[in-house]
Parts: C-alpha cells; sequence; structure tokens
C-alpha cells in the first residue's frame, strides 16, 4: 500500500513511518500541510495519515 | 521636514547649554544606544545557539526514541538499553531537560504501550526528580510545571505530594494539583473537596468535567456529602456532573438544591433538571417558580420549560401570560407557542 504520513512532530513521523514499512507498506512523509498537498498532486496515495495542527497548510485543509 | 525640526531642536539645545555638557550628553546617548544594540545582538546569538543546540540534541536522541516507542512489552519490565552516546549526552542537564520536553510532547499524543514506554523511560532515567525539584520550587509556575509532568506520566507515588497542594494560594497550582489528582485517581481524587479552602472557577469546574466524562458516577453517599458541602461551587460541580451524566436517579436532591440560599446553585439546578427532565421535575419546577426572588432565575425556569418535551400545567403558564412583567410574560407565551406545536405534532 501507498502512504503518505502528514506530521510535524519529527518523533512521531519517523515512529509512524518505521512501524507501516515493518508491515511492508511503501511510506511517504510530509512535515507539513504544504508539503503533503505537493506530494498528493504528484502521486497516486492510497492513504493518507495526516496530522491536523501543522504548520502553514493544516491537515484538514490537505 | 522632521530632520530639518530635529535640527533646530538640536541646534536650539546647543544655544542654550554650554558646547562641553552638550557633546557630553550626545556621547552618552550614542553609548546607551550602542550598548542597548549589542545586547540585543548578544540575545540573538544566544537564542540562535540554543535553538542549534536544541536541534542537535533531537538528531541524537530521534532514532533511539523512535526504538523506545515502537518496543513489545518487556517482560519483567526489563530496563531499556541506553546507548553511550545518549548516556554521555545526557549528563549535560540542558540535554536531559530537552529529553523532558521531547517525552511531554511525545506522551501527549501517544497512549497505550508507547505511552508506557515513555512512563517507564521517564521513571528510569530519573526525570522525575527534575519534575520533583520543580514541585518543591517556591515560584509558582515551576510548581505548576513540576505538577503537569508527574501527572503527564502518571507518577502516582507522588500523589500525597500533589494533595497537598490542592489548597496552595496560587489559582493556577491549585488548579493544576486537582487536575493531577484527578488524572490519578478519578473520582476517588475528588477527595480534596472535603477540605476546601478556595472555590472552583468556571474554567477549573470544566476541565475536571472533561476528565471525568468517561466515568461513571460515584456512589451515592459520596455525591450526597459534595451535594451538602459548604463551600459553594463543589454544589454547583456536582450539579453539572448529574446533569452531564443524566443521573435521573440523584433527582430528588437535585431537587432540593432549588431552595438553596445560594442564587448560583438554584441556577445550576434548574439548568440540572433540565437535563434530567421529569413530571416531578417539572412540578418542582413550578412549585419554585413564584418563590423564586431572582426574575432571571424565573426567566432560567420557563426557558427549561421551552427545552423539555414534559407537560407544563396550562393553568400555572396562562397566569403567566398575564403578569405585568413584560419579560416574564413574553417567556410564557414562548412556553405556550412551544407546548401547543408539541402536542400538535
Amino acid at each position: 500500500m501507498k502512504i503518505l504520513i502528514a506530521e510535524d512532530e519529527p518523533i512521531t513521523l519517523a515512529t509512524m513511518q518505521m512501524r507501516l514499512k515493518k508491515d511492508g507498506h511503501e511510506v511517504s512523509t510530509a512535515s507539513n500541510g504544504q508539503e503533503a498537498s505537493e506530494l498528493i498532486q504528484k502521486n497516486d496515495f492510497h492513504l493518507v495519515i495526516t496530522d491536523i495542527m501543522m504548520p502553514f497548510v493544516s491537515g484538514l485543509e490537505v | 521636514m522632521q530632520i530639518t525640526i530635529a535640527f533646530l531642536v538640536l541646534f536650539k539645545i546647543g544655544n542654550l547649554v554650554q558646547p562641553k555638557h552638550f557633546y557630553i550628553a550626545v556621547g552618552c546617548f550614542t553609548g546607551t544606544i550602542l550598548l542597548l544594540v549589542f545586547y540585543m545582538v548578544i540575545l540573538l546569538l544566544r537564542k540562535k545557539y540554543q535553538v542549534k543546540k536544541q536541534y542537535f540534541i533531537q538528531q541524537a536522541l530521534q532514532e533511539w526514541l523512535v526504538d523506545i516507542i515502537l518496543e513489545e512489552q518487556k517482560e519483567n519490565h526489563l530496563a531499556f538499553d541506553v546507548p553511550r552516546p545518549v548516556s554521555n549526552l545526557l549528563q549535560k542537564p540542558f540535554a536531559k531537560m530537552e529529553l523532558l520536553q521531547e517525552l511531554k510532547r511525545l506522551k501527549s499524543s501517544l497512549s497505550g504501550q508507547p505511552g508506557q514506554n515513555i512512563e517507564q523511560l521517564y521513571v528510569q532515567l530519573e526525570l522525575d526528580k527534575l519534575s520533583v525539584q520543580s514541585l518543591q520550587s517556591t515560584i509558582w509556575y515551576d510548581k505548576v510545571k513540576g505538577i503537569q509532568e508527574l501527572a503527564m506520566m502518571n507518577q502516582m507515588v507522588y500523589s500525597h505530594d500533589i494533595l497537598l497542594l490542592t489548597n496552595h494560594p496560587h489559582p493556577e497550582v491549585r488548579m493544576e494539583a486537582q487536575i493531577a489528582m484527578v488524572c490519578f485517581h478519578q473520582y476517588e481524587g475528588l477527595r480534596f473537596f472535603e477540605n476546601m479552602r478556595y472555590s472552583l472557577t468556571q474554567w477549573h469546574q470544566l476541565k475536571l468535567l472533561g476528565f471525568l466524562a468517561n466515568h461513571p458516577l460515584p456512589a451515592e453517599e459520596i455525591v450526597c456529602t459534595w451535594l451538602q458541602s459548604a463551600n459553594a461551587s463543589v454544589v454547583q460541580f456536582t450539579l453539572k456532573l448529574i446533569g452531564e451524566q443524566h443521573a435521573s436517579n440523584y433527582q430528588h436532591m437535585v431537587i432540593a438544591c432549588l431552595g438553596h440560599p445560594e442564587e448560583v446553585i438554584r441556577r445550576q439546578a434548574i439548568s440540572c433538571l433540565g437535563e434530567i427532565p421529569s413530571d416531578s421535575s417539572t412540578q418542582a419546577l413550578q412549585q419554585v417558580f413564584f418563590a423564586e426572588p431572582n426574575k432571571y432565575l424565573q426567566l432560567a425556569i420557563l426557558a427549561e420549560f421551552i427545552r423539555s418535551d414534559e407537560k407544563v400545567d396550562p393553568y400555572f403558564l396562562k397566569e403567566l401570560a398575564l403578569t405585568e412583567d413584560v419579560d416574564v410574560r413574553l417567556a410564557a407565551n414562548k412556553v405556550i407557542f412551544q407546548k401547543q406545536l408539541q402536542e400538535n405534532f
């Protein structure tokens, strides 16, 4: 599964990334809402896991 | 224009005072400005250095913390491995403080096994001692910080020390201490109600209600004791709790509060009965209506009648619709209209 994680807290982001990779998923990461929006436009993700409160663009806007 | 005026002012001053004094004053002024600029540059550089140091520590700890968070439940609660570079780094007080901040940030967004791992690491690295130091500080915001850290990390061993702070003269300290007690022991933590010297603020009551929202009410005798408390804010909080949990079995106790001498309690009792509507509560509200000296509380009773689906005595409403007070008359007519609508449906 192609998954995008958008999270501004680096350790939480790394934890989720490692956990999902361990389960065999292809994981991309974004550290803010703007970066997440750009990645969504360029890629076809099956699932997006996003934090709500993030810099620049919020998770809800993403 | 402004430059010209400034020049003229300086020229005038120059004419009034001796040149020697004038140059000394200009020198002092320039010196002060330079000193201020220098101080600001030092502050900015120091801040930049701290941010850099913080970033470096975060980078150094990140991988290790991720491993700890993902660690499965340890048998016999074995200690987590601390690599030598990390343990060397943690010898420095700044790094230890930074780790504590990081653990707090993580704990607020993690639960279950990862959350427990963070708590275990907090104890293993003796970070609780830092929190206790803050707790024992004489500065109120340090005390608050210490309480928050211990409560967040579920350190119930310190609950006795925290209980003593529930009557602290500083409102923020006692509020955090009371919240911590509820975090640790839920309703049992509210035992500070027995000796409470200060009132609970509205904000504080809401915070406590938020923590207790998913826990069923305690035994009836405990609730009864709270409702008979000499502290009006405790009674008000209990009424809010009963209303929030729609605990209709306490209806008779709430009705008894309608005759309380404190206005704030009568108001809360009216609102609480609106949350646990029944025939008997509507009748009780009707009975106290004319005895209620405060017009706004009478209007609150009528507002509860509009909200509720229970039937209200039509003679009572007709009598109100003929009173001289315009507000009461209007509210009574609204109730009549609402009840007619309900009957038609």
